[in-house]
């Protein structure tokens, strides 16, 4: 469309570097390590040598683990990318880069096709090989807050597309074709949702976004919102034309400070030229929206709880039926999808449905943001084809775990989810292998564990979690969910009994009654745990024992009074952070009832300290915990 | 005097969202923005801007973590209890810097420094994260645990 076309032009014309452009990767990860700071040295440095170069911000690029990132395009050279490059090394490294000297030892590589002296192009190196960036395509090369940028990379063209001739009917066709699935973890088609809500009846209906992501260790949502909020908003301005709905939320959770500012400013550039508000690129299209920013309540990120938060409400889930298609915001018809599905649907318009079906290797079709933590050596986030192995992600964008520890396993999906054995490594990351197996993938977190962490603990973790964020409707829930972290805890202090077991397994039946999904998935993460490291479990009930040596309780720390007098256990006591080891008859001693277990008396002496499993037993008590 | 400005400023607020549905969250981070908490002269107002019973208007508040119903303490320790913080001794640091601050109930109390517990967001190339007053300081090994508390005892007493 004419309107489209000259916003592209303009767009370009002032997105087009004619001079040395220098930019920081800017997403909260960079944040948390400097890159403000790397920011102002390399404007301070610029402004005081008098430098011709544009200084400005991208978004991150996935390697979250070399911020902060710095992005230099010289003229008539292909950018580089560099990190981490520090507020310290900034001012050495501009003027090396700017007198010839392209810096091959910080750079980690170039975006161009052809290597530049020592530096790799990204497209010959494992981490980008074996990734398909459909929606991180803009991802650390544009700027997030430049609705500029994001025009003169074919954003909008989706956009530009549907309201160019294309009916909801064709749209919705298209995504049906394409097989697009949602990414939030339940898998059911984008298209048929949008569907219900077309054909809903009224003319109030609302579009969400579901921006909560609230499982721990996963930030794919994150990143897509802090690096290319306008493929959201792009994609849910495509959901108002299809579904009639006239207005849209986008709730982001308050951890996410970064993506609320981001996006509010990315729908200020929209409105300001005529992308979102009335008469959309000067067709009788109008759609509007807004950001509610979320206030720390994990069950929010269910749909009919988040519903209910955007009412004013607690942000308890409900029963389903009715579902949002039916009755959601203010009673009217909604749609709620995830963050990475609104982001696909520009791209399946703009390119056609088999750019999204003909990626996979397995059932499900399309990429999939994953974000890898845990004891893996690169923090990151790597966007591959469905279906791609776990060891891909693992040894390739990864870059493996510490070669001193052995691969235990994976958390995965959440703290609904569950844990995976090492022995999975080279099973497809596609829903259809996990829920075959009786757990699910989820929404992207993958957290790597070596032999150092215990299953039992992470379990009582992650139930503990749930426990804790359980909106307390329903008695199954919320007493269940107490009693299975009891129980737990109980395994982790070598205080519990046979029986333990077999009520974890009854809990489970119970749980299934509870209303929402939160509720009926809190046992996942045991039933995984169980069913894959039974004999960890078995360790701990029947054998007082951490097979990883995780579990506090489980073991004591003695000091050698023989090896503990004089300077020796001056040194000890000054060792012990809560003052657990006095000197009693000359030699040091520990207060075992003062003890946290820190290990810091063995470190600071490791000839005088011991640490054997805990001999000595609490009886098992079945405490009932109210409250 | 101070009253009347709390008042002043929670009516600004409160008048800058009147009339419209579901912005209430919005005023609550507001409120909070301004006063580090959601003082209790809040209610009223926005029970009558709204037309919300003050009970609803209470659930919703404290339902949410996010949300403080007191002022916060001057010092406030933020611990990151996600996945890799907690395998890589989250818990354990907590608990130096509890002792060492004085909030197990062995040292003195009265400091003015709390710690509460942050959600994870994916910063764990910091892990164990804690943030100081909003800033990351990470990783803080429990080796390092003791030598943070020293530098936030000192940041009360100044
Ligand atoms: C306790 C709980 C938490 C959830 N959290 C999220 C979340 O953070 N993000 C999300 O997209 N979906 C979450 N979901 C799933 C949503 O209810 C819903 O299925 C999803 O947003 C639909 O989007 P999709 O079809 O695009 O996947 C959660 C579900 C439950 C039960
Ligand atoms: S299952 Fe749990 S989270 Fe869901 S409605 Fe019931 S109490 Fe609330
Ligand atoms: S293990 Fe830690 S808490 Fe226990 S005595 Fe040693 S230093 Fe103190």
């Amino acid at each position: 469309m004419q309107a489209y076309e000259a916003l592209v032009a303009q767009a370009q014309a002032a997105a087009r570097p004619s001079r040395t452009l220098i930019q920081v990767s800017m997403d909260s990860g960079a944040q948390h390590r400097g890159a403000q700071d790397t920011l102002a040295a390399i404007r301070t440095a610029v402004a005081d040598r008098g430098i011709d170069a544009e200084v400005g911000i991208v978004g991150g690029n996935g390697m979250c683990w070399a911020e902060p990132l710095v992005r230099l395009t010289l003229p008539n050279q292909a950018p580089v990318v560099y990190g981490p490059v520090t507020a310290a090394d900034a001012p050495q490294w501009l003027g090396d880069v700017l007198a010839g000297n392209l810096r091959p030892d910080l750079a980690l590589g170039t975006e161009g096709e052809t290597a530049i002296g020592d530096i790799v192009p990204f497209s010959q190196q494992p981490y980008f090989q074996v990734q398909r960036r459909n929606l991180l395509a803009r991802m650390g090369k544009t700027d997030p807050e430049n609705v500029d940028h994001y025009l003169a990379t074919s954003g909008y063209a989706g956009l530009d597309k549907a309201l160019d001739g294309l009916s909801p009917e064709d749209i919705v066709k298209l995504l049906l074709d394409g097989n697009l699935t949602g990414r939030g973890g339940a898998n059911f088609p984008a298209g048929r949702k949008w569907d219900f809500l077309r054909t809903a009846r009224g003319t109030e209906k609302y579009l969400i976004c579901n921006a909560d992501e609230g499982d721990p260790g996963a930030f794919v949502n994150r990143i897509l919102l802090e690096s290319d909020p306008f493929l959201v908003i792009e994609g849910m301005t495509i959901g108002g034309y299809v579904t009639g709905a006239p207005y849209g939320f986008i709730y982001i959770r308050d951890e996410y400070p970064l993506a609320v500012e981001r996006v509010r400013k990315a729908l200020d550039q929209a409105r300001a030229r005529g992308l979102l508000g009335k008469n959309i690129l000067g067709t009788d299209f109008s759609y509007d929206m807004e950001v509610v920013r979320g206030a720390g309540a994990y069950v929010c990120g269910e749909e009919t709880g988040l519903i209910a938060s955007i009412q004013d409400y607690r942000g308890m889930p409900r029963i389903k039926p009715p579902f949002p298609a039916q009755a959601g915001v203010f009673m009217k018809p909604t749609n709620v999808n995830n963050v990475e599905t609104y982001a696909y649907v520009p791209g399946i318009l703009a390119n056609g449905p088999e750019w999204f079906s003909s990626v996979g290797l397995g059932v499900n079709k399309g990429t999939k943001l994953f974000s890898l933590s845990g004891r893996i050596n690169r923090l990151c986030i790597v966007e591959v084809d469905m279906g791609t192995p776990i060891r891909t992600l693992m040894e390739t964008c990864g870059g493996g775990l510490d070669p001193a520890h052995t691969f235990k396993g994976i958390q995965q999906g959440g703290p609904l989810g569950g844990v995976i054995p090492a022995d999975w490594i080279d099973t497809g990351l596609d829903p259809a292998n996990f829920n075959s197996q009786g757990t699910i993938m989820g929404s992207g977190g993958l957290i790597f564990l070596d032999e150092r962490d215990c299953i039992v603990d992470l379990c009582k973790w992650l139930t503990h979690f749930d426990s804790k964020e359980s909106c307390g409707r329903c008695t199954t829930c919320r007493i269940g969910s107490m009693r299975m972290v009891d129980i737990l805890d109980r395994m982790t202090k070598g205080i519990a009994v046979a029986d333990d077991l077999a009520i974890m397994q009854h809990l489970e039946l119970v749980m299934n009654n509870a209303n929402c999904v939160h509720g009926q998935f809190t046992p996942k993460p045991f039933n995984a745990a169980y069913k894959w490291f039974k004999a960890e479990f078995e360790a701990h009930v029947f054998e007082h024992r951490c097979p990883s040596s995780a579990c506090r309780d489980l073991v004591q720390y003695t000091i050698d009074p023989a090896k503990a007098t004089g300077a020796v256990a001056a040194a000890l006591v000054a060792s012990c952070p809560v003052d657990a080891i006095v000197t009693a008859a000359d030699s040091a001693v520990i207060v075992q009832d003062k003890c946290i277990r820190c290990g810091l008396c063995q470190a600071a002496v490791p000839d005088a300290v011991s640490v054997s499993p805990r001999t000595t037993f609490e009886a098992p008590v079945r405490e009932v915990r109210y409250g | 005097m101070l009253q009347s400005r709390i008042g002043e400023t929670i009516d600004q607020i409160v008048n800058e969202y009147r009339g419209r549905r579901g912005v209430l969250l919005q005023v609550f981070h507001r409120i909070q923005e301004a006063f580090g908490y959601v003082p209790p002269e809040a209610m009223e107002p926005i029970a009558a801007a709204f037309r919300i019973p003050p009970s609803t208007l209470f659930g919703t508040l404290t339902f949410y973590s996010e949300f403080r119903t007191e002022p916060p303490a001057r010092v406030q320790v933020g611990m990151c209890l996600g996945p890799t913080c907690h395998i890589k001794g989250a818990e354990v640091v907590k608990q130096i810097l509890e002792y060492r601050l004085g909030l197990s109930g062995e040292h003195d109390a009265s400091l003015d420094v709390a710690i509460h517990e942050v959600e994870c967001a994916g910063h764990c190339h910091l892990a164990p994260l804690v943030y100081v007053n909003g800033m990351p300081e990470g990783p803080v090994e429990v080796s390092a645990a003791q030598q943070l508390a020293d530098r936030i005892l000192s940041q009360v007493s100044a």
